[in-house]
C-alpha cells in the first residue's frame, strides 16, 4: 500500500518533470523562407550558385540554432526562367506558404514581375543579384550592386585603362537595356565614346550578329550585359571570329566563376568581370566561407557574386529577425533596414534610405588555368546610388516604361530580331 | 489458541516526525514555501527576461536613432555637397580660378584677387552648411581654391594626388569621386596641423557635359559628436561608444562619458570580440558583458556604414536590473518572513486535526487492552466526532456482549459442579455395588465350601451307616447339626438375595444420575451454541470466546455419549443381578427343598436306626443332591465374577465423565479469563464467583 502510493507520488513527479522538459524544448515552427529562383530554364544554371549560397546560409543559421529558438525552413519555388511564373510563385509563396519573406530572383525581367506581387502583398524580397537599378521599393531590399556599384566603376576602369572606344552588348531585356542606358549617359562625362551597341534575344545562341558588329567597330572595350546561357555561345564566336582578348576584351557584368568553371577556358582566356565579390578575395573570413561552402557542395564547386550575395543576403535577412524578435513581415522590413554584416567580400551594409546594399568592387581577368585574378578593387564598400545622378528618378522612371510598352508590356522583348 | 489481545498500539511511542501532526506541519511549510519559493523564482526569472527584453530593444531603438541620424546627416551632408558642387557657377568658379592659377601662380595678384572674390562668395555657402574648410580642386588634382587654409597640402597649387595628401582618407575620397563621379565622405583621420580629427565629404564639380573638378567640405565636429555624445534614454550610466578602424587600431572617435580622454587618444587593437571590435568590423548584436571599464553591461552594437563607424550603445547591468535585484530581494525577505505566520498557521490547524484522532486512539487502545468502561463521546460533526461515536457504538455493544458470555460462563461452571458433584456419587455407589459384590461372591464361595463340606459328611454318614449302625443317636444328632446348618444356609440365601435386590436398586439410581448428566449435557450444548453465536456477533473480538464454545460443545457431546454408554452397562448389570438372583431363588427352593428333606431325614432316623440296612441306598441319592448344590454354587461364584467386572466397567466409565467434568470445568475456567479482561460496571460481582 505504501510502496504503491510512493510509486503513483513518484509517477505524478515524473510526469510532471517529463511535461516540464517537453514543453521547454518542444521545437515551435519553424520560420518559413521562401526561395524564389529557376531552377529550370535558361537561368537555371546561373541562379543555382545562388540557390546554394542561400541554402547554405540557413543551414549554418540552423545548426548555430536558429533564429529566435525556431529552426529557418527554406521553401522552395521554381521561376522556371519565365516572368509570369515569378510573378505566380512569389503570390503561393506569400498566401498558400505563408513565408515570412522570400530571397530570389536573378533577371530584372523576373523581379519587375514579382516587384508588384511583393507589393500588394506588402511583403518583403530580397534581391541578391547586381542589376541596373532605376528603382527602389520599400518591399525589396537590393543586396546586389546597384549600378554605381559595379558598372560605373568597370566603366572608369575599362576607359582609363583598355582605352575611350566602348562597344556595348547584352541580351534583350530590361537589365542590359538600361546598364548601357546608364553607361551611355556617363560616357561622355569619362571621356569615352560609344562605337556600338547589340542585343541578343534572352537565352538565344544566336549571336553572330553581334559578333560581327563588335569585330566591324573595332572597340578598346566591349561591356557585357549578356545574361544566362549565351554567354557560352558569345564568347566561342569571339574567339571563332578571331577577336583576341587582348585588343578587344570584354568586361562583363554577368558571368563569373561559376561560367569560368565550365566553360571552355581560352574562350575566356584574357577577358574581364566586374563583381562585388571574387572567391579568390583573400580575406579570413573568405577563406574560411569558401572552406565551408566546398566541403557542403564539393570540392571543386566555386563561389561567385551571386552566391556570396544569396548567402548574406540571408543572414541580414536573419538578423532582422533577431533584432525583430519576430518572423512577422513588417517588423522585420524595418529592421532590416539599419542591418550590416561582416561578408566574405568586407562589410555589407543595408541603405536606410535606398534599402540598397553597400557593396565593394572588384574587376577580375579571367584565366586559361580557369584562376581569376582581380586586378583593381574599390578601396572601400560604395554608397548604392539606385538612380544614377546624369537623369532624375522620373526620367528614369519614364525609360523604363516607355520600354516596356515596347516590348508589349513585358520585361524582356518578346521577339527575336 | 490466542487469546491474549496483545497491546502493541504504542500511543506513547507516537513519532513527531511521523505523526499526523509533524506531517501536517512539514506538508503545509512545504507547500507554503515551496509554491512561493517556485512562484518568485518563475516570476524573478520571467521579469528579468522581460526586462532584459525590453532593455535590449531600447538599447536597439537607440542605436536605431543613433544610426538613422548619422545617416541623415550624411545624406544631408552629400546633398549640400551636390547641390554646392554640381552648377554651371561652380563649374565656372573652379574653371577661372584653375586658368588664373595656370596663367600666373598661386601668388600672382590676379589669382589672389579672384580667390579673394570667390572666398567671399564661398563664405555664405560654408556657413550655411557649417562647412569649417571648403576647398576646390582642378580635374587634375591640383587645389584651386581653400576657403581657409590651415592643412599642409591644401594651399592653392599644391596637389592632392601627389602632395603631402597622397594616400592620406583625403587623398582617398579625391580618387573615389574620380572613379565614381558620386558624392563621397572620407573616414576621419589626423592630419598635420590639426588637433581634431578632421573628415571631409567630396563631390564632382560638373555639369551635363564635363567634370570640371571636385568640391571637397571638411565635416563639422560638433554637429556630428552631438549624435553620438547625446545619452537620452540611456540613464546614468549609458552611453554611446564610436569607434573607427585605423590601421590595424580602433580609435574612438568621441570622448566617452566614463572618460574625457580626447577622441583618437584611445585606441585598442582591431582584432577581438569586444562589442566595439565587432561593431568595426560591420557586425550587429546585442550581448551582456564588461565595457571598456570592466563594469558588466548591456551593450548594443552596430556599424554606421556612412561614417563606417563601429557604434556601442551601452548602459550598466547593474542599473537597468536594479528592479530586478529588488524584486528579488523583497521576494526572499518575504519567504523569510512568511515561515513563521506559516508554521504557526499549520501548527494550529494540525492541533484542531490530530487532537481528536488522538483521543480516538487513546479510546481504541484502552479498548484494546480491555477496558470497556470508558465512554467517549464527541459532539463534533467532523470525521473524528464521527469515528469516536463509532467507537463509542461498539465499546457498548462489546460490553453487552462480554456481560452475556460472563453470565453464560457463570451458568455453565454451576452446571460443571453440579454434574461433578453427580458423578462423584455414582462414583460411590458404583464403589458400595463393587464391594457388595466381593461380599456376595465371598458368601457364595462360603456356601460352595460348606457345600463340599457337606458331601464329604454325606460321605462319612454313608460310610458310618454300615459302621455305626448303632450308632443311630450319633446320627440324630448329627441331622441336628445339618438341620441347623441348612437353617444357616436357608437364611444366607435369603441375605444374598437381599443384597442383589439392593444391587438392583443401585443400578436403578445409577440410571436415574445418567439421565441427569445427559440432560446436563444437553444443555451445554445448547448453552454453548447460544455462546457461540454470541461470540460470532462479537466478530475479532469473540472469536477466541467461539473456540471455547465449541470446546464445551464437544464436552457435553462426550458427556452424552459416556452417560449413554453408562446407561448401557448398568442395564447389563441389571440383567445379570436378574440372572443371579433367579439362580439364587432356585436355589432358595432347592435349600428349602433340602431343608424339607433333612427333617424327613431326622423324622425317618428313628426308622433308620431299625432299617439302617435299608437307609444306605438314599444316602445315594442325598450325595447325588449335595454335588448339584455344590455345581449350583459354583455357578453363582462365577456369576458374581462377572457381575464385578461389570461394575469395573461402571467405574471406569464413571472416571471418564468425571475427567470430562474436570475438562469442562477447565475450559470454563479459562472462558472465564478471557472475559474477565473486559471491565464492565458489573464485573466486580461477576469475578468473584
Amino acid at each position: 500500500m505504501r510502496f504503491r502510493k510512493r510509486l503513483a507520488l513518484a509517477s505524478a513527479l515524473a510526469l510532471t518533470v517529463i511535461a516540464w522538459l517537453v514543453w521547454h524544448t518542444a521545437s515551435p515552427a519553424p520560420i518559413r523562407l521562401g526561395i524564389l529562383h529557376s531552377t529550370s530554364g535558361a537561368m537555371a544554371f546561373a541562379e543555382s550558385g545562388m540557390v546554394d549560397g542561400e541554402m547554405l546560409a540557413i543551414e549554418e543559421i540552423n545548426q548555430a540554432g536558429g533564429l529566435l529558438g525556431r529552426q529557418i525552413e527554406p521553401v522552395m519555388a521554381d521561376g522556371k526562367s519565365d516572368w509570369p511564373t515569378f510573378a505566380a510563385e512569389a503570390a503561393r509563396l506569400i498566401t498558400q506558404e505563408k513565408v515570412s519573406s522570400i530571397v530570389g530572383c536573378w533577371t530584372s525581367a523576373s523581379r519587375k514581375t514579382v516587384k508588384p506581387v511583393i507589393e500588394q502583398y506588402n511583403h518583403l524580397l530580397l534581391y541578391p543579384m547586381a542589376y541596373e537599378g532605376l528603382e527602389q521599393s520599400p518591399n525589396i531590399v537590393y543586396t546586389g550592386a546597384a549600378p554605381n556599384q559595379q558598372v560605373l566603376p568597370a566603366l572608369k576602369w575599362g576607359i582609363d585603362t583598355l582605352g575611350p572606344k566602348v562597344f556595348l552588348v547584352g541580351s534583350d531585356y530590361v537589365w542590359p537595356h538600361s546598364v548601357n542606358a546608364i553607361i551611355k549617359d556617363q560616357l561622355k562625362l569619362l571621356g569615352g565614346e560609344l562605337v556600338g551597341e547589340e542585343y541578343i534575344f534572352f537565352g538565344s545562341d544566336h549571336v553572330d550578329q553581334a559578333v560581327a558588329a563588335i569585330k566591324a567597330s573595332a572597340p578598346d572595350v566591349i561591356f557585357s550585359s549578356v545574361a544566362g546561357d549565351s554567354n557560352a555561345p558569345f564568347y566561342k564566336a569571339l574567339r571563332a571570329a578571331g577577336l583576341d582578348a587582348k585588343i578587344r576584351p570584354v568586361v562583363s557584368f554577368s558571368i563569373g566563376e561559376k561560367e569560368l568553371a565550365v566553360f571552355d577556358t581560352l574562350d575566356l582566356d584574357g577577358h574581364y568581370v566586374a563583381y562585388n565579390y571574387f572567391q579568390s578575395l583573400d580575406n579570413p573570413v573568405n577563406r574560411a566561407f569558401v572552406e565551408r561552402y566546398r566541403a557542403r557542395y564539393g570540392k571543386d564547386e566555386v563561389t561567385n557574386d551571386a552566391t556570396e550575395a544569396g548567402y548574406f543576403s540571408v543572414y541580414l535577412w536573419a538578423q532582422a529577425v533577431r533584432d525583430a524578435g519576430s518572423d512577422d513581415v513588417n517588423l522585420i522590413r524595418q529592421a532590416i533596414r539599419m542591418q550590416s554584416f561582416e561578408a566574405p567580400e568586407g562589410i555589407v551594409s543595408v541603405d536606410p534610405t535606398t534599402q540598397h546594399t553597400w557593396r565593394p568592387v572588384s574587376i577580375g581577368r579571367m584565366n586559361a588555368d580557369r584562376s581569376l585574378k582581380v586586378v583593381w578593387s574599390a578601396s572601400r564598400p560604395i554608397r548604392p546610388i539606385p538612380y544614377p545622378s546624369s537623369r532624375t528618378p522620373a526620367e528614369w522612371d519614364a525609360f523604363l516604361a516607355t520600354m516596356y510598352a515596347g516590348w508589349q508590356n513585358n520585361w524582356s522583348n518578346p521577339v527575336e530580331r | 489458541m490466542n487469546l491474549s489481545l496483545p497491546a502493541q498500539l504504542g500511543l506513547h511511542r507516537l513519532n513527531p516526525r511521523t505523526s499526523i501532526g509533524g506531517r501536517l506541519i512539514a506538508g503545509f511549510l512545504l507547500i507554503a514555501l515551496l509554491s512561493a519559493g517556485a512562484l518568485g523564482w518563475m516570476l524573478y526569472g520571467v521579469s528579468s527576461r522581460s526586462l532584459e527584453a525590453t532593455y535590449r530593444e531600447k538599447l536597439n531603438l537607440v542605436a536605431l536613432r543613433k544610426s538613422e541620424a548619422l545617416e541623415a546627416y550624411a545624406n544631408e551632408l552629400l546633398r549640400s555637397v551636390r547641390a554646392t558642387g554640381r552648377t554651371e557657377t561652380m563649374v565656372a568658379i573652379v574653371r577661372e580660378l584653375e586658368a588664373a592659377l595656370a596663367a600666373g601662380g598661386p601668388d600672382s595678384e590676379a589669382y589672389l584677387q579672384l580667390a579673394e572674390r570667390q572666398r567671399r562668395a564661398l563664405a555664405p555657402i560654408a556657413a550655411l552648411y557649417d562647412f569649417p574648410e571648403m576647398v576646390l580642386v582642378s580635374g587634375s588634382g591640383t587645389v584651386v581654391l581653400s576657403l581657409n587654409p590651415r592643412l599642409a597640402g591644401l594651399e592653392a597649387g599644391a596637389s592632392i594626388t601627389r602632395g603631402p595628401l597622397a594616400g592620406s582618407e583625403l587623398g582617398g575620397v579625391f580618387e573615389r569621386v574620380r572613379t565614381l563621379l558620386q558624392e563621397e565622405i572620407s573616414d576621419y583621420a589626423i592630419y598635420p596641423g590639426m588637433k581634431d580629427p578632421a573628415a571631409f565629404a567630396a563631390g564632382p564639380v560638373m555639369d551635363d557635359n564635363s567634370v570640371a573638378g571636385m568640391l571637397l567640405v571638411q565635416l563639422s565636429n560638433a554637429q556630428i559628436r552631438s549624435i553620438v555624445t547625446e545619452s537620452a534614454g540611456l540613464g546614468e550610466s549609458g552611453e554611446t561608444m564610436a569607434g573607427i578602424r585605423v590601421g590595424e587600431e580602433i580609435a574612438l572617435v568621441a570622448p566617452l562619458r566614463h572618460d574625457a580622454a580626447a577622441p583618437f587618444e584611445n585606441r585598442l587593437p582591431a582584432a577581438g570580440d569586444s562589442a566595439l571590435q565587432r561593431a568595426v568590423r560591420g557586425q550587429h548584436g546585442y550581448g551582456i558583458e564588461p565595457d571598456y571599464r570592466g563594469v558588466e553591461s548591456l551593450q548594443v552594437w552596430t556599424f554606421a556604414p556612412s561614417f563606417r563607424w563601429g557604434l556601442v550603445i551601452k548602459q550598466d547591468t547593474r542599473e537597468a536590473f536594479a528592479l530586478i535585484d529588488a524584486q528579488r530581494r523583497i521576494t526572499i525577505q518575504l519567504l523569510a518572513l512568511l515561515i513563521l505566520p506559516v508554521g504557526l498557521a499549520a501548527w494550529l490547524l494540525a492541533r484542531t486535526v490530530s487532537r481528536p484522532i488522538v483521543l480516538a486512539a487513546q479510546a481504541a487502545a484502552e479498548v484494546a487492552n480491555g477496558d470497556l468502561k470508558l465512554q467517549p463521546e464527541s459532539n463534533r460533526n467532523d470525521e473524528a466526532g464521527v469515528l469516536l461515536r463509532a467507537l463509542a457504538t461498539m465499546v457498548l455493544n462489546l460490553r453487552t456482549l462480554i456481560g452475556q458470555v460472563k453470565r453464560s460462563s457463570v451458568q455453565l461452571t454451576s452446571t460443571a459442579a453440579q454434574l461433578s458433584y453427580t458423578a462423584c456419587k455414582q462414583e460411590a455407589s458404583v464403589a458400595d455395588f463393587s464391594s457388595s459384590t466381593s461380599q456376595i461372591a465371598a458368601a457364595v464361595h462360603e456356601i460352595s465350601a460348606t457345600g463340599q463340606e457337606l458331601v464329604n459328611t454325606m460321605a462319612d454318614v454313608a460310610r458310618g451307616i454300615e459302621d455305626t449302625a448303632g450308632l443311630a443317636d450319633a446320627g440324630r444328632s448329627s441331622l441336628t447339626g445339618l438341620e441347623e446348618t441348612v437353617t444357616e444356609l436357608a437364611t444366607s440365601t435369603q441375605g444374598i438375595n437381599a443384597r442383589l435386590q439392593a444391587i438392583t436398586e443401585q443400578a436403578h439410581k445409577i440410571g436415574g444420575v445418567i439421565l441427569t448428566i445427559s440432560k446436563v449435557a444437553d444443555q451445554t450444548n445448547l448453552l454453548s451454541l447460544n455462546a457461540a453465536i454470541e461470540a460470532e456477533k462479537a466478530g475479532d473480538y469473540g472469536h477466541g470466546f467461539a473456540v471455547v464454545a465449541r470446546e464445551i460443545r464437544r464436552l457435553a457431546d462426550q458427556t452424552a455419549v459416556g452417560a449413554l454408554d453408562i446407561e448401557r452397562m448398568i442395564s447389563d448389570m441389571q440383567s445379570a443381578v436378574g440372572a443371579g438372583v433367579r439362580d439364587m431363588e432356585r436355589f432358595s427352593e432347592q435349600v428349602a427343598r433340602g431343608v424339607e428333606a433333612s427333617a424327613d431325614t431326622n423324622r425317618q432316623l428313628e426308622r433308620i436306626i431299625v432299617q439302617v440296612e435299608a437307609l444306605t441306598p438314599r444316602f445315594a441319592e442325598v450325595n447325588h443332591g449335595m454335588q448339584s448344590q455344590a455345581l449350583g454354587a459354583q455357578q453363582i461364584s462365577s456369576a458374581m465374577l462377572q457381575l464385578r467386572e461389570v461394575a469395573g466397567a461402571t467405574a471406569s466409565s464413571v472416571d471418564d465423565l468425571l475427567e470430562a467434568t474436570r475438562q469442562t470445568e477447565e475450559s470454563v475456567d479459562q472462558l472465564r479469563l478471557c472475559v474477565s479482561k473486559f471491565r464492565t460496571e458489573d464485573a466486580d460481582q461477576s469475578t468473584a464467583t
